[in-house]
């Protein structure tokens, strides 16, 4: 906010600011706020010392009204303010600026919410999705063949199971071959129990 | 009643404004809120300041100040007129911001033109054609109507009421208990923190519903689909199959807010965010 008023652009603006109508100190203060949106509060101690030398160059006059000090602009003020036109036509420029660009950027930072918001539900949505989808299946699954699953889930433990084993110690050869006939003795049985059809 | 042609760039100081009325064709809108701390004044005489400025303009715009109603519009472009906008071929767009007293109402129209509507805490109603419309900090009810534009809120705290074609809605940091939205093809996104006794209602044709609210919400919840799926991240939902019919309900919580969910060939997907507060 600071480049806005550089180079003596403040007091112009102070100048400004009481041809608009005369105010007190804490008016202006209010004024300069009110253009920034809230956004640039300056301090009493920076606008008063520039409204008492615009008084010592004459650009302005005060009198006290109600007990509070009131700013009016004075002819040569005026003038002043005239002949630097082009330099307050910039200023309020970049002020607007100030809201355009203050608006470009809630756009910009609410849209990077947005997409931001939409991965991440999209992202959950699948994984909840997924889980449903997996429930469901089982689900099916077990209302089509009550106890499958279980069948399922035994042989799936007992590969795991064999795998470990295998993998932990070394079984000898002998070893092997009785495991192999154990293996070949279960399947017939299960075939034998399927009514001897091979489903495979 | 005061009135300004505006055919160059140009800006303009106001006073006494209560209520915004801006209709514009192309190019784009900003409303910005000022804390009502900054309106010297309040709202006594002298409040009410408004700093309007134009920085692009094509096809002249028309400012007026009658009562303390301050209306921006293009030339010739009515509230009901922003359709047949459409289909004629007039030249009109331009780039507007103002600043008012965040307890002004607004209302805004445009065809095209991008709109953004920030720390506003009074009403704010907006009808769009294909513009998109950026809400921010508004703490108010909102209604919106779009045929093709998005709507995209962030940290609501009012009612919000979207209307739309195949605009898509959504809202992120939601603290809003009153949520209404009817979409044809347009996807429903919500994060919402829904307080005590909300009632959150999204229909669609196609378009997909995602809610996503806190762990400790209380709803009583309800949702329809019939080609889509549905699905929750919330226990306690039983869902029910019958031919060309899903249908889900259940309690979350305390069950006493209310939630629809209703689509055609849609999918309903309610999520649940861990904590109670929005992230």
């Amino acid at each position: 906010m600071s480049p806005v008023f550089g180079h003596g652009r403040l007091r112009l603006y102070l100048l400004k600011l009481l041809d608009e109508s005369p105010r007190h100190g804490y008016d202006v203060i209010r004024a300069l706020e009110d253009r920034f949106l809230g956004l640039y509060a300056p301090s009493a101690g920076t606008v008063y010392p520039r409204l008492s030398r615009l008084e010592a160059e004459g650009l302005v006059t005060s009198a006290d009204e109600e007990g509070r000090k009131v700013y009016r602009i004075t002819e040569a003020g005026r003038a002043e303010l005239a002949a630097r036109q082009d330099e307050l036509a910039d200023i309020e420029t970049d002020i607007t600026g100030s809201v355009r660009d203050l608006a470009s950027e809630i756009r910009s930072d609410v849209r990077g919410s947005v997409d931001d918001l939409r991965a991440e539900l999209k992202s959950a949505a699948r994984d909840v999705r997924r889980e449903s989808r997996h429930q469901a299946r089982t689900q099916r699954r077990e209302a089509n063949a009550p106890g499958r699953s279980d069948v399922e889930r035994l042989a799936e433990r007992l590969h795991d199971e064999l795998r470990e084993v295998l993998r932990r110690t070394k079984p000898s050869d002998a070893e092997v071959a009785a495991l192999k006939k154990v293996m070949e003795n279960a399947m017939d049985e299960v075939r034998r129990v399927l009514g001897g059809q091979d489903r495979r | 009643m005061a009135q300004w042609r505006i055919d160059q760039p140009q800006s303009l100081d106001l006073t006494g404004v209560r209520r915004l009325d801006v209709r514009v064709v192309a190019g784009s809108v900003d409303v910005v809120g000022r804390p009502d701390a900054a309106d010297p004044g309040g709202s006594g005489a002298g409040g009410g300041a408004a700093h309007l400025e134009v920085s692009r303009v094509e096809g002249p715009l028309i400012v007026t100040l009658e009562g303390d109603t301050l209306t921006i519009a293009h030339e010739r472009l009515s509230w009901g007129g922003l359709l047949d906008w459409v289909s004629t071929n007039r030249k009109a767009s331009a780039d507007v911001s103002i600043s008012v007293p965040a307890s002004c109402p607004v209302e805004l129209g445009v065809v095209s033109a991008h709109a953004v509507v920030s720390s506003i805490a009074a009403a704010v109603k907006v009808k769009s054609v294909s513009g998109s419309v950026t809400l921010d900090g508004v703490r108010s009810d909102i209604s919106a109507q779009t045929v093709s534009g998005d709507l995209e809120a962030r940290g609501l705290s009012g009612s919000l009421h979207f209307t739309t074609v195949s605009g898509d809605l959504t809202v992120v940091d939601g603290t809003s208990g009153r949520v209404r939205a009817e979409t044809v093809s347009g996807q429903v996104t919500l994060d919402l923190d829904v307080p005590a006794d909300s009632s959150i209602d999204v229909s669609s044709v196609s378009g997909d519903l995602t809610v996503r609210l806190p762990g400790t919400a209380g709803l009583t919840v309800t949702a329809k689909t019939m080609s889509g799926g549905l699905d929750s991240a919330f226990e306690g939902l039983t869902t029910e199959r019958k031919p060309g019919r899903i249908s889900m309900q259940g309690q979350v919580g305390s069950g006493d807010g209310q939630l629809r969910a209703k689509t055609v060939s849609g999918d309903v997907t309610l999520l649940r965010r861990a904590g109670g507060a929005p992230a």
